[in-house]
């Protein structure tokens, strides 16, 4: 058996790059072979322990000094800074390729029909890799589609990061549509298990005037069983400015949790 | 419109380090906060000291400093960052230990691991896998770091190892292959 | 046989004469409808048309020759008993009677944005048919009904029904949200998509030929009665939402 050839075959297998027919001839040959199906099993046994390896966290003085470095280089340069970069006319143009952008993927979106969901798949996983894009979609004031659609790609990740918490918060709080608040308090129900998350849900409480995000918002954090929540779903029964049906989950929410 | 403090975080790695190097030093800050960890890593997994690597990961971000109006737009930063993060690599064991740079011959370190070892309280597994890990060449070890603990595609790496995507493969299965034998022969020890 | 023909004539003449149609020149950007009801349907013209539906029988004698005026400033400058001023890239309507709506019909080109927004209970239903537009409503005591309509929607009415039928080739997002009234959606049950459907105190109905793929929960909360899952492998967003009402979803 030549080994090192086996060994560059099985890893491949094992990192599925091998086609089809390789696979086969590889599971054949498990079948049959002792020794490559050895190999085989110490091969997954090291790959495995290297890729559940863990990710080791730097003390917090690594930051502290790198931040003090950064002060003193700041200090030490003489001329003020020449931000060249963020000049208005380029940034300007900057924006504006950022919407052109947005525009195209949009358009592009918009244009699938459910024949095509694959590829609107796929487009939704390279949006979901350029966050400046979605970002900018969050932000498109003429289309609450198109901010619904920014939401979704953010409701799709695995853990969202501080940003696109803060926009979905910020979209949740001050949309003038209702259909996208409720999507961004769906994308952030799915994240509420994140500390910030869960807070940001709590303050929204107290700042939510529209009914149909009120009601779901209650809903949600019933759910989370957040009884921290219980003396503002008080005030909301009391509030003479409330609708009924807000009040009448505040009530039901109040029964749930206490 | 996004106000323009709030685009910057939304920018590529790419145009925040040609932010800083027109002068905007602070946005240094938001580079730290994405890559610091990711250098730290490979740096012990390269050294297997803990205290070394956080030493180094500080030089790195000190030479991304120093060295920006270097930096060219052109280049993924990543690259960058990973090459200066090798120099300061070979440069800590050329200076320190005298020996030769990082890539050029078989360099045991498993001597020095044990402060890694016992540090981690790990299971028996990552154990031996650190001590394996540490018995091979160095550009082994590197390319085992980068592939599979950080899990960065083969192009990536050909880009700032100066190989190609096909000699990095085969490079990674050699490296792998002698990772099982060392090990499968501390099991045995 | 002269008497019903002078007839016909007096009626047609009369016809054309309440028949009055304003024309904004328009065919991208948004259109937004702060009115208390109104009919709106796409064509495939550059124009916004609007047209009034109301019978004038009830025209007031008295305010021949002046001209109305209301409390925002606005003034009738369509003879429709409606505002209509560009702002930009923005059409906006208003009504000018706070409490009696006028019955107005638009014809919108496909490129235009259509909103539709009304607060006050004094108002009818909102109907938008055989529209490839883009379509939002906010409304508070308004029915809602779509017919031939392919989205993106976005639709919340907290006291009115809900009607959607959704046909041709449908683009989402689409975001149904009633309080209090059913949401009733038909569409094709082959189509792709990520669904969701959610009630507190109603019931959902779907019809048989959906084959809905409810997704695991994994460890996202799930509050209320609550239906996520795929149709069809997956694909455009469709979220119905119901809280004291119905929930239908049909076959088209």
């Amino acid at each position: 058996m030549d080994k090192q050839k086996w060994e560059g075959r099985l890893i491949d297998y094992i990192d599925g790059r091998a086609d089809a027919a390789e696979r086969a001839a590889i599971e054949n040959e498990l079948l049959h072979n002792e020794a490559v199906r050895n190999l085989y099993n110490q091969l997954t046994e090291v790959i495995g322990a290297m890729n559940e390896a863990r990710v080791l966290e730097p003390s917090g003085k690594l930051k502290a000094n790198f931040e003090q470095a950064l002060q003193e280089e700041i200090a030490s340069q003489a001329r003020p800074t020449k931000t060249v970069f963020f000049s208005p006319v380029v940034y300007r143009v900057a924006a504006g390729f950022v919407l052109l952008m947005v525009g195209l993927a949009i358009g592009y979106k918009i244009n699938q029909s459910n024949v095509e969901a694959d590829r609107l798949a796929r487009l939704e996983k390279e949006l979901e890799e350029n966050r400046q894009m979605m970002l900018a979609m969050m932000d498109n004031q003429l289309s609450a589609s198109q901010r619904m659609i920014g939401v979704s790609v953010a409701y799709e990740m695995e853990k969202p990061d501080d940003e696109i918490v803060n926009v979905l918060v910020k979209t949740m709080n001050e949309d003038v549509n209702t259909n996208v608040r409720l999507a961004a308090l769906d994308a952030l129900g799915k994240f509420s298990n994140e500390e910030q998350v869960r807070n940001e849900l709590i303050g929204s409480l107290k700042t939510q005037k529209d009914p149909v995000v009120q009601i779901a918002l209650i809903q949600l954090l019933v759910t989370m069983k957040e009884k921290g929540v219980l003396n503002q779903l008080e005030k909301i029964t009391r509030d003479a400015g409330t609708l009924k049906a807000v009040k009448d989950e505040a009530h039901a929410g109040i029964l749930k949790l206490s | 419109m996004p106000k323009p403090d709030k685009s910057i975080d939304l920018m590529s790695d790419e145009k925040i380090m040609e932010a800083v190097k027109s002068g905007n030093l602070q946005q240094a800050s938001l580079l730290f906060d994405r890559f610091h960890k990711r250098i730290f890593n490979f740096l012990v997994r390269m050294t297997g000291d803990r205290d070394v690597a956080e030493d180094l990961t500080q030089n790195v971000f000190l030479r991304l400093l120093k060295y920006r109006h270097s930096y060219n737009p052109e280049m993924k930063f990543q690259s960058w960052i990973y090459q200066m993060a090798r120099n300061a690599f070979a440069d800590h064991y050329q200076k320190q230990k005298q020996l030769k740079p990082a890539n050029m011959e078989v360099e045991k370190l498993h001597e020095s691991l044990p402060d890694l070892t016992e540090a981690l309280e790990q299971e028996e597994t990552e154990k031996r896998l650190i001590r394996a890990l540490a018995q091979l060449p160095d550009d082994y070890r590197e390319l085992l770091v980068l592939t599979r603990f950080q899990h960065l595609k083969y192009e990536e790496v050909a880009g700032f190892l100066n190989m190609t995507v096909a000699n990095v493969k085969v490079k990674v299965h050699r490296a792998i292959g002698q990772l099982r034998e060392n090990y499968f022969e501390l099991e045995n020890a | 046989m002269k008497k019903v023909l002078v007839l016909i004539c007096v009626w047609l003449a009369a016809q054309t004469a309440f028949a009055q149609e304003f024309k904004v020149a328009k065919s991208t950007g948004r259109l937004e409808l702060n009115i208390g009801r109104v009919t709106v349907e796409g064509h495939s013209g550059n124009e916004i048309i609007f047209s009034s539906r109301d019978n004038r029988e009830s025209k007031d004698e008295r305010a021949q020759g002046l001209r109305p005026i209301n409390g925002m400033g606005l003034d009738d400058n369509t003879g429709l008993g409606i505002n209509v001023t560009q702002k930009g890239d923005v059409v906006e309507v208003n009504q000018l009677k706070k409490m009696n709506a006028p019955d107005i019909k638009v014809l919108v080109p496909k490129g235009v944005i259509v909103s539709f927004s009304h607060q006050s209970q004094y108002g009818g239903k909102a109907t938008f048919k055989n529209m490839e537009n883009e379509i939002e409503v906010s409304a508070t005591y308004n029915s809602i009904e779509l017919e031939n309509v392919t989205g993106p929607l976005a639709i919340k009415s907290v006291y009115g029904h809900i009607e959607a039928s959704l046909g041709g080739n449908i683009k989402g997002p689409i975001s149904i949200v009633s309080v209090y009234d059913y949401v009733d959606v038909a569409l094709s049950p082959a189509i792709k998509a990520n669904l969701k459907l959610s009630t507190s105190y109603g019931e959902i109905f779907v019809g048989p030929e959906f084959n809905i793929e409810i997704e695991k929960q994994g460890n996202w909360v799930q509050y209320s009665d609550k239906v996520n899952g795929k149709l069809n492998g997956g694909g455009l967003s469709i979220d119905i939402r119901a809280d004291y009402g119905k929930i239908y979803l049909r076959k088209k």
